[in-house]
Formats: C-alpha cells, structure tokens, sequence
C-alpha cells in the first residue's frame, strides 16, 4: 500500500487511510499487551490455549455486535437497539427453528429482519432531526417486546425458547470448535475475516471513504454530493443485521433461546468503539480500531474473573475505565483545538 | 506607555511550524496592523496574545502581564475576535452579546436592561434597525459579524484584536466599523487588526508589523504604509505581476453555451432574469449584502431550488441537463467551492491528503472499481506543486494549515474532479494576495483550456484585469452586467449601489458611510 513518492517538502510515504489514527492504535495495543501480561503474572493459567480461546470467542461475539455499532458511530450517531436486535434475534431464531422452519431461510430471515429494523431506525432518527438515542432505544424497546409475545403464543415461557439447535450452528460458535483442523472456533474465523474485509473497504472504496465524510462535516459532504441520508440507511441497515448474526451465533452457543442474552452488549458495542478511538462525534476512527477496543474488553473481562471480582465489581471496573480513556481522546491536541 | 511586547515567540502545531521568531509592540492609543501571506502565522500571533495559545519559547506582555489563558486575557481587557464566528446560534442577539458577562448565579444586568443595551448598541454598528430577541441562526452573515464585534466591544476593552473581522462586511459596514475602531483608539485601547484587505489597514492603522513565515521581518509607521511596501515586505520576491489577460479573449460569443439560466427567480416576486456561461468565460458575480448575489450562486450550484425558472447545463454533445440538485450539477461537470471553509469546506478530523481526495475519488479507481491510490497520490502532488500549497506532512490533519492554504487544498479538490464550470463562492475569504493572484492565474489557465468560471467576490478589487464579464445583483435580480472593457471600481460601485453610470449625482465613499 505504502508507494514511496517524493512531493516537494515531503519524503514520507503516506497510505490512504491509516496514518491519523496511528497514534489510537498504538495506545491501545499497548494496554492491551499490558493486561495480559498482569493476567500472566497475577492468574494461573491465563495464557493457556483454553482461556484465549474463549476470550477469542467471546470477542467474536462481541465484535461483530461492536463492528455495526462503528458504522453508525462513524456518522456520529449511536445504535441503542443492539441488544434487543440481539436478544429478539436469539429467541426469534429458537421459535422459527422449533415451529418446524428449514435452518437456512429462517436465519436469512432473521438477518433481514435485522438489517429492517436498522431501516426503521434510519428512517426515523434521519428524519426526527437525528434523535438516534432515543429513537433507536424505542425501536429497540419495541422489537424485544414485540418478539416476547410473538415467541410466547401458545406457552408459558415468554423469552426463554428452548429447542434443538442445528448442528453446524452449534459447531460455529462452540468454545471447543475448530476451523479447518485449527483450534479455533470458527466464529472467530468469520470475525476476523469480517473486519479485514470492512478495513479493506472502508479505505479503498468510495463508499467507505463516504462514511468518513459525512461524519467529519455533513454540510461539506453534501457538496461533493455525499448524501447523508443514503450512509445513515447503510451505516442502521448494517448495524441491525450484525447484531442478528450476533444473535443467531449466540444461539449456536448457547443452545436455548433467551432474550437477556445481548443486554450487556448495550455498554461494550459502545465502550469498544470508543476504546478504540472512534469519536463519537463522528468523522474518526474504524473497524480495525474497535477490535482493539473488543479484545481490550475481553481481556480486561477474563482478568477480573481470574482474580475472582463478581459482576457487580467488573462493572465499577469497566465504568471507571471509560471516563479515563475519554478523557485521553479528548486532550489530544487535534481534538481540543477543533471542539 | 506599551500595551502588548511580544518578543522572539515561537510555536509549533505537530511538524508544522506557525512562528519562528515573532515579535511586536503596540502602545496604547494605536491601531496596529498584523500583516502578511496565509500561513505567515497572523492568526496563531493574535491567539497566543489573547491566551488561546500558549507559546513554545518567548515572551508576551499584555499591559504588563503574560496572558495564560482566555479567561485571564479577558481580565486583563483583552477582547479577541477570531477568524471563525463564534456564536451561540440559538441564543438570541441580546443574550450573544452579553455572554460571559454575568456572575456563576447571578445576572448582573436585567434582561430588559440588556435588550436595551444590546439594540443600541447594535443599531449604532449595523446601521439597521435590528430586534435585539432575534435568534442569531437566522440572522445574515453580514449581522452575525456585528454580533461578534458588539460582543467584543461591550466589555470596554483595553486591547481590541479583530482577525479578518471586516471579511463578512460591505463597504459602508466597514467604513462603520472604522469609525468605532477610532472611537476606542481615541478613548486610549490598543487595536491590533489582522487583514489581508490592503486598501482597509493603509486608511486606518498607526503602525503596521509584518510577517513572513512565521517571522516578523518589518514595522512600518504611518507614512511607510503603502500597499508597495507592505507587499516587498510579505513576498521575499518582489510583488507579483497582475495577471496577463489572453487577448483572444474579448471574442466569446463564438464558443459553446455551457450553462444556462432561464426566467430565473430567486425568491418570490422578483424580476426573472437569465444568464448563460460560455467555454472559456470567467464571469465575476458581485452585489451589496442582501442583494441576491450569494443566493444565485447556490442556486446555479444546485443547493438552493430557485423559486421559478430553471438551470441547465449543456453536456460536451450538445445534450442538455436541468440542475435540480448538487448531485445532479456535480454529475454534470460542475465543481463548487465556497469561502465559508469551516462550515461547508473542510473535514476537520482528516487529513490533508484525504480532504483533497474526498471529491475525486470518482476519477480515480483501478479495474476493480476500488480507488487507486498512486493514481490519487499522483494526482495530489501534481495539484500541490501547481497551486503552490503550503502542506505539512500530508497525513497530517488538515487543521494544522492556515485559512488560505486549506482554501488552496479545497480550491485542488474543486479542479482534481475535472468540472467543465467552476462555480466560486467567495474563495478569497480572508485569503492573501499573493494567494489570491495565484488562484486568478490557475482559474485563468482553466477557461484558456475551454472551462467555465463563476466567481462570486465581495470585494469588488477582485474583479479587475480578470474577469471577463461582472454580473451585478440588486433587489435579488440581475441588476446590470459590465463588460471587462468597461469595468472600473467606480462603474462596479455604481451598479452595486442600484444606479447606471450616467446617473444624475456621482456618490462617493464618504456618503456611502
């Protein structure tokens, strides 16, 4: 990528997209680096092949959920629908699957199913003047109580779906799984592929490097003719339909259908994009950033466990370490001078 | 007695390096000018005396102390008014102009007191009547400006420093704005002006302090400012030619139509009128605040729908395009670049090299249809060398260039998407002249090669020696179009002002203000 070109004044090769968020990349890689090294020394066991493995697993999870979130973030928008596309999606795939629906077409239909409600939220937010906050907590209110009734016809037992789940789904998301002979459970595989393949985009097509634009001065993008409306549809229809693929991996995972299972997922989308340097007022950062900030998580995650904190104390954790990592972003000279 | 020493101050954005060895010294009682080309480091100077910015090395005296940030400045009585307009836009006027000036809890005026206050004071800077409730997003341009100034000017200041603050005015406002710049001189306040208008600071500053990147290489007293040698001083060369008209040019009316307007109307109840651009024609657009001028350039750019009437683009075949949208006059060939950079220019978080990119990514893509990025590169070397720009690394955001130069990197951006018509809005916002005649030579180069050039300026001095017809607006329609053979401040003062040239009694600067 990295063509060596002498412009006047300039020695240095300069790749499209990379460079400004360097400096992101770096930090974070090395807190990353640092946390496990602290789990090396203070948990027995953490850097074994069982542990990363499921930190990986979880990070896949995780990651694919974070990845939509980034899309919309790069616009300056945020999807608070997340969790309960993915909660509605795990059940919603659990009933199909137990009402006697062929496994292919019920989860293609789950992802569209995804990728509408993302349109809603779009269409919505776009046209109430960008209240994405609110309004896609209200779709995302509406979907997860919408699908509890629907799965809850017929029976007692309204966001808990039980059922067999087919055995290649199970196999994908499964902690033991292996790809190709590899001990790695092919969840993570699709994951990294995803974000190799949205980085790759995101740079070198015009629609990736659209995104950028419109979150970085939407005025100045219509200029170029860049519609803000047309990346908003994307960036929700992209975002709906990765958290129902979360949804629907969760179920290979989990083996039973339960709608609380994307809950916690409504902080760590959004902490993992900002970890990872993505602003939240749009214009700056990526997918490639946000796997840092998934696997800073993850590990952080596994850490705390090892040491034996309960929930409850992960989470004063987690929420101690964000107002830090805001703070930094934030005091970084291009971004004060600019606010 | 000294109001601001500023001694052999340095400072440095990432690798970009603003000011090298600056200095200055203003007494009070004096209006002193900050002069020199975009990227001479006038800005981040008039910043770091008002505390924004702290320097790397150096020292800065304000009426006796070293200003450490915004609030202290403030203290000391110093009222900074920045190149960018910053308002609250949903505050009301009143409110704008009194911000910062109350207690944490309490209200040192009433509201009715400041409404007074702030009409008066407003009515005196603007000339017009003005609703001191208004909210300050609906106000023009022109008025938001005298909200800036009113604000500054509120507080008393010892030390008044305005960065391009007359850029949005017309001529009678600044002639207005002069007038209150003496009254405070007179009442003792130290004025520091930062301008690229020549002709402005040579009537109304004391003492002048040039710079030159980043360095001040001299300080004229009043009888040495004179445009020659404020201009020996900015350039290291000497000052550079006027362009060189093509002398072909005054035969158009053979070329090929390009664009077309027909019973245009601007807003409701206005006279229609059309226009028509030809291959090769630079047409100047000029008019007084407020006279249509900068809404018929957004109409023929495809942002604003015209009230009737319609713009059409005729393609390279003789096919012709109606332009209902900026997608549809982009797609068309036509390129737009405004003046207001900040708002409707730049991406902030990027850099440099992706701004550029931003617009002709279209132009650039390999067999795959992904974007060929050595092509690109390419293509940014070429238009950097050509427009001269001053970049930095160029992964380096694009907020750490000056004003002008991040004008030149849009100006490339408007010329590396190939347009057939060009079409400017006041580019030349707070830009130098040396910039400045290096854009009239690149947009001259472009209609010799067969492109279109709209150009809307607000100072009329643009126009001269360049463009090949002016089109003046009045009462939101064409008023009048002078040829470039008939083409004198005075005719162009004339049009703006409404009358023909041969009207009963000539009107001059003075009774404009």
């Amino acid at each position: 990528m990295a063509v060596h070109e002498t412009i006047p004044g300039v020695t240095r090769p300069f790749p499209l997209a990379w460079n400004l968020e360097h400096k992101g990349v770096v930090f974070g890689a090395a807190i990353l680096i640092a946390l496990c090294l602290a789990g090396a020394v203070l948990v027995p066991g953490f850097l074994s092949g069982s542990n990363i493995r499921s930190i990986l697993l979880l990070a896949a999870f995780l990651g694919l959920a974070a990845m939509g979130q980034t899309f919309v973030a790069l616009l300056g928008g945020l999807d608070l629908s997340i969790p309960f596309v993915i909660g509605s999606a795990n059940i919603g795939l659990a009933a199909l699957l137990g009402a006697g629906v062929p496994a292919l077409p019920a989860i293609v239909l789950i992802v569209l199913v995804g990728a509408g409600v993302g349109l809603l939220n779009a269409l919505l937010s776009f046209s109430l003047q960008n209240q994405a906050l609110i309004v896609s907590l209200g779709v995302g209110f509406t979907l997860v109580g919408l699908s509890q009734v629907l799965t809850s016809i017929g029976n007692a037992y309204g966001g808990n779906v039980m059922g067999a789940v087919p055995a290649l789904l199970a196999h994908i998301s499964a902690a033991n799984g292996t790809t190709f002979g590899l001990p790695v459970p092919p969840v993570v595989l699709i994951w990294v592929c995803a974000t190799i393949a949205v980085s790759f985009l995101m740079r070198r097509s015009r629609i990736g490097r659209g995104f950028y634009a419109v979150g970085g001065n939407r005025i100045a993008a219509a200029r170029l003719s860049i519609s803000a409306f047309r990346y908003w549809i994307y960036a929700y229809c992209l975002s709906g339909a990765l958290a129902a693929t979360t949804g629907i991996l969760l179920l290979g995972f989990s083996g039973g259908g339960f709608v609380g299972v994307g809950d916690s997922y409504l902080f760590t989308t959004i902490a993992a994009v900002v970890l990872g340097g993505t602003s939240l007022l749009g214009g700056a950062g990526g997918s490639t950033q946000t796997v840092i900030g998934v696997l800073v998580l993850q590990v952080l995650t596994s850490l705390l466990v090892g040491l034996g904190f309960s929930f409850a104390a992960q989470q004063v954790v987690f929420g101690l370490m964000i107002v830090p990592m805001v703070a930094i972003y934030a005091r970084s000279p291009e971004i004060r001078l600019q606010i | 007695m000294t109001g601001i020493l500023v001694q052999g101050v340095s400072k440095s954005f990432g690798e970009t390096r603003a000011l090298t060895d600056a200095s200055l010294a203003a007494d009070m009682g004096e209006v002193h000018a900050i002069v020199g080309e975009n990227g001479s480091g006038k800005s981040t100077l008039a910043k770091i005396i008002s505390g924004v910015l702290a320097p790397d090395g150096g020292t800065v005296d304000v009426l006796g102390e070293t200003p450490g940030n915004p609030c202290h400045a403030r203290r000391l009585g110093v009222a900074p008014i920045f190149q960018e307009m910053m308002l609250a836009e949903q505050l009301s006027i009143a409110e704008n102009v009194f911000a910062g000036s109350d207690g944490l809890l309490c209200r040192t005026l009433s509201a009715k007191a400041r409404n007074a206050e702030a009409k008066a004071l407003l009515e005196r800077l603007s000339g017009q009547a003005v609703d001191p409730t208004a909210r300050v997003s609906d106000l023009p341009l022109h008025l938001k400006q005298w909200v800036v100034l009113a604000r500054a000017i509120c507080i008393q200041p010892r030390v008044l420093i305005l960065d391009e603050s007359s850029a949005a005015l017309d001529l009678a406002g600044t002639e207005r704005l002069h007038a209150e710049i003496r009254r405070l001189r007179d009442g003792g306040a130290c004025i520091l002006i930062v301008t690229h208008r020549i002709a402005e600071l040579v009537r109304i500053a004391d003492k002048a302090t040039v710079l030159r990147d980043g360095r001040t290489v001299g300080t004229l007293s009043k009888f040495e400012i004179t445009e020659q040698n404020l201009l020996k001083l900015m350039s290291a060369e000497k000052p550079p030619a006027k362009v060189q008209l093509d002398p072909s040019k005054t035969a158009r009316s053979s070329s090929a139509l390009v664009l077309r307007c027909e019973a245009l109307q601007l807003a409701r109840e206005t006279t229609p009128f059309g226009f028509e651009l030809r291959e090769g024609e630079i047409v100047g657009v000029a008019g007084l605040d407020g006279a249509g001028h900068a809404e018929f350039i957004r109409t023929v750019a495809g942002i604003d729908l015209p009230s009737s009437g319609s713009v059409t683009i005729f393609g390279s075949h003789g096919q012709s395009i109606e332009i209902r949208s900026i997608e549809e006059a982009g797609a068309a060939g036509l390129s737009y670049v405004s003046g207001d950079r900040k708002k409707e220019g730049i991406f902030p978080a990027l850099s440099t090299f992706e701004n550029f990119a931003m617009a002709p990514y279209g132009c650039h893509r390999d067999r795959t249809g992904l974007i060929d990025a050595g092509s690109l590169r390419g293509s940014f070397a070429r238009e950097v060398a050509r427009l001269g720009i001053k970049v930095g690394p160029p992964n380096d955001r694009i907020t750490s260039l000056s004003g002008g130069n991040q004008q030149k990197v849009l100006i490339a951006r408007a010329f590396a998407a190939q347009p057939k018509v060009i079409v400017l809005n006041d580019p030349a916002r707070g830009v130098d002249i040396g910039t400045k005649q290096e854009l009239y030579r690149q947009l001259v180069a472009f209609s010799q090669t067969g492109g279109a050039v709209i150009y809307l300026s607000s100072e009329i001095e643009e126009f001269f020696d360049f463009a090949d017809r002016v089109d003046v607006f009045v009462q939101t329609t064409l008023h009048r179009s002078l040829p470039s053979r008939d083409l004198s401040e005075e005719a162009l003062l004339y049009a703006m002002f409404g009358r023909l040239a041969d009207a009963v009694s000539p009107i001059t600067v003075e009774e404009m203000a």
